[in-house]
């Protein structure tokens, strides 16, 4: 019988190394008690779920309906292809949206927001060519979806850091919201009065640096946060 | 999934022929293993099966899931490797004591059968000669319930975290002498249960040391109820409380950990708190618009109650089956006895335990890479001059170091 040196516990013949510690055993009359594992090698694996792909494909087909419905309709009914469209786009955009995720195995949220952006564009840009609207698609929908979508993104690599403190995350996340509210009162304003004037955003943003500022201090003091929060004790 | 094992260790190796004839003798004694889930449109009702069950290789992967369909139906599974038979069970079936009956009466006859020797019935072995009784079947709860309940409310305990594993759940087996546990459990004035609930708390309390933790440590100990009624139902008859320590407190001794738990233990085992705490589940059961509600909507509202007040106010359970003799026509055959349970959804990982002849035999199933738990543990055990002897089923895990070599 071996006993592991570093746990102090008798092991079974079978372990090569220790199940509480992984500490190597070392026994040189190891062959002459060789016994049989308590555990065949034989792995059942009984309940092998539906992955998430099976049921991404589901959700894809069960999309189909709508768009299969209303291009029939719009085709015997009006003879072209007109409003149906809009709800084949539709679908298209929920798909890429909520069921391509499904698909994937792993995680990739990067990837989702690059393909959600693009189907995102690409759906207002079927409006606008359905409505005439491709001044206000190239001045207002693209760079806000743009910017909205960088957002996402911003928040997905906060979020995602492990390293960083609460405190600094919130601190982060609100300078981005900020940031956006400032990117679209350009835009809009751009669009509207055809020049760069910073009107509401700039309160949004004030108020989002002084937080920004106020999480970032907290996060260096640590006595304020606490009596921060002794104070505010309910 | 809840699932048990059970299993018994033989001193020669199984003939899983005889195995099986005996399999055919015990299930036709044990009509309340013979049955189907099925989906009725309000409720899940069992329905009997008519085809006889088969016994199968064991696994690598005890206590995992059962797929029904592939399994013929029947919600368990008997398995034999080399000296082994083993039980493995749904919940749905029957708890630890209806399992050990079964695997018990199953190993009577399979000794019966091989060796001949007519091993005498009585206690949880039973005469497959006779006919099943209807108190063997009946469902005890509604039949002991009285009108007051007790709110099934109970605070988050903490929730112990660790690397999923991507295969099969990992098993060790602590194999404790008994006789030394009892005398350090004595010394302290506790129960065997007591000081093992003690040493499982700390050693959470001390691997989670380095964060602070915010709520309580607590084990969920199921309790069978068959000592408190008088019924002989072989099916699903016990309850559980969840005892522990709060570390937000202060640091625990080992005498104030004991204490402590030994407390909660007693307060709530009594015959009256546990009658309140079943007798609010059956009260709901027997609620005329719960009844009405379609299945689905019942699945629903399970799942979220379950999501609140499931695993969630326990770390981790121990589940102790006690000491287990056996007559002596059997005692000369078998050598050793097992109990396991599955990990539950927020417990990464469950204990159970079974004492037979000196040793008990401490089994831990984690869904998580990290053994702290069990190293913790053990060793605490180890330093306070108990004997253990570990194995585990990290067969794969020895070869694949082989191949590498």
């Amino acid at each position: 019988m071996s006993y592991c040196v570093n746990c102090g516990v008798e092991l079974d013949a079978s372990e090569k190394k220790c199940p509480l510690c992984s500490t190597p055993v070392y026994n040189p009359r190891e062959d002459a008690e060789r016994k049989a594992a308590p555990y065949p090698l034989y792995f059942e694996n009984d309940m092998k779920r539906l992955n998430r792909k099976f049921w991404g494909r589901i959700a894809a087909l069960i999309l189909l309906i709508p768009v299969l419905v209303t291009v029939i309709c719009n085709v015997f009914i009006s003879k072209t292809l007109s409003w149906s469209l809009y709800v084949a786009g539709a679908c298209a955009l929920v798909y890429v949206l909520a069921v391509f995720p499904f698909r994937m195995k792993k995680k990739k949220p990067y990837l989702y927001i690059v393909c959600d952006t693009a189907a995102t564009l690409l759906y207002v840009l079927l409006i606008a060519a359905l409505t005439d609207g491709f001044y206000w698609y190239f001045y207002l929908a693209l760079p806000v979806i743009f910017c909205f979508y960088a957002y996402i993104a911003a928040l997905v690599t906060i979020t995602g850091n492990k390293k960083t403190t609460r405190l600094i995350k919130a601190s982060l996340i609100i300078t981005a919201t900020g940031l956006l509210t400032v990117f679209i009162d350009l835009v809009t304003s751009l669009y509207v009065k055809a020049g760069y004037f910073l009107s509401w955003s700039l309160i949004v943003f004030g108020v989002c640096v002084i937080f920004s500022v106020i999480c970032a201090l907290f996060n260096r003091h640590k006595l304020w946060a606490e009596e921060f929060k002794k104070r505010l004790f309910i | 999934m809840a699932m048990f094992r059970v299993s018994a260790e033989f001193c020669e190796k199984i003939d899983p022929d005889l195995l099986e004839k005996a399999l055919v003798r015990t299930i036709k004694r044990f009509p309340t293993m013979a049955l189907r889930l099925r989906r009725g449109l309000f409720w899940y009702y069992l329905e009997k099966i008519d085809t006889f069950p088969k016994v199968i290789p064991d696994s690598i992967d005890p206590c995992a899931p059962i797929d029904f369909k592939k399994n013929n139906g029947y919600m368990f599974k008997v398995r034999y490797y080399e000296n082994r038979i083993a039980l493995e069970f749904f919940h749905v079936l029957t708890d630890g004591t209806g399992g050990v009956t079964f695997l018990l009466t199953l190993c009577a006859e399979y000794i019966s059968e091989k060796y001949g020797v007519s091993v005498p019935r009585g206690g949880m072995i039973l005469d497959t000669g006779d006919e099943p009784s209807k108190d063997e079947t009946e469902d005890a709860f509604p039949k002991f319930a009285r009108s007051v309940g007790e709110s099934r409310a109970e605070k988050a305990a903490y929730r112990f975290r660790g690397t999923p594993v991507s295969d099969y759940p990992r098993v060790t087996t602590g194999l404790i002498s008994a006789s030394q546990l009892k005398a350090k459990a004595k010394e302290h004035g506790a129960t065997v249960t007591e000081y093992l609930l003690a040493r499982m708390t700390l050693a959470i309390a001390e691997i989670s040391g380095k964060k602070k933790i915010k709520k309580p440590i607590y084990v969920c100990v199921p309790v069978n109820l068959r000592k408190f009624y008088p019924t002989n139902t072989l099916r699903n008859f016990s309850s559980f409380v969840n005892v522990g320590i709060d570390p937000i407190l202060g640091e625990y001794s080992f005498d104030e950990a004991i204490r402590e738990i030994s407390n909660q233990l007693r307060y709530a085992t009594s015959e009256k708190r546990l009658n309140a705490r079943f007798s609010s589940n059956v009260h709901s059961e027997q609620n005329k618009l719960i009844r009405a509600l379609p299945l689905p909507v019942k699945n629903f509202a399970m799942k979220i109650a379950y999501k609140y007040s499931g695993d969630r106010t326990s770390s981790t359970t121990l589940s102790n089956l006690g000491l287990v003799t056996l007559p002596e026509e059997m005692e000369r055959f078998i050598t050793r006895l097992d109990f396991m349970i599955g990990p539950l959804s927020k417990n990464p990982f469950v204990c159970a335990c079974i004492t037979y002849k000196d040793t008990l035999s401490f089994n831990v199933v984690r869904r998580i890479e990290e053994p702290d738990f069990e190293r913790s543990f053990f060793t605490s055990l180890v330093k306070d001059g108990i004997r253990v002897k570990i194995e585990s089923n990290s067969g794969r895990e020895n070869t694949n170091q082989a191949e590498k070599d």
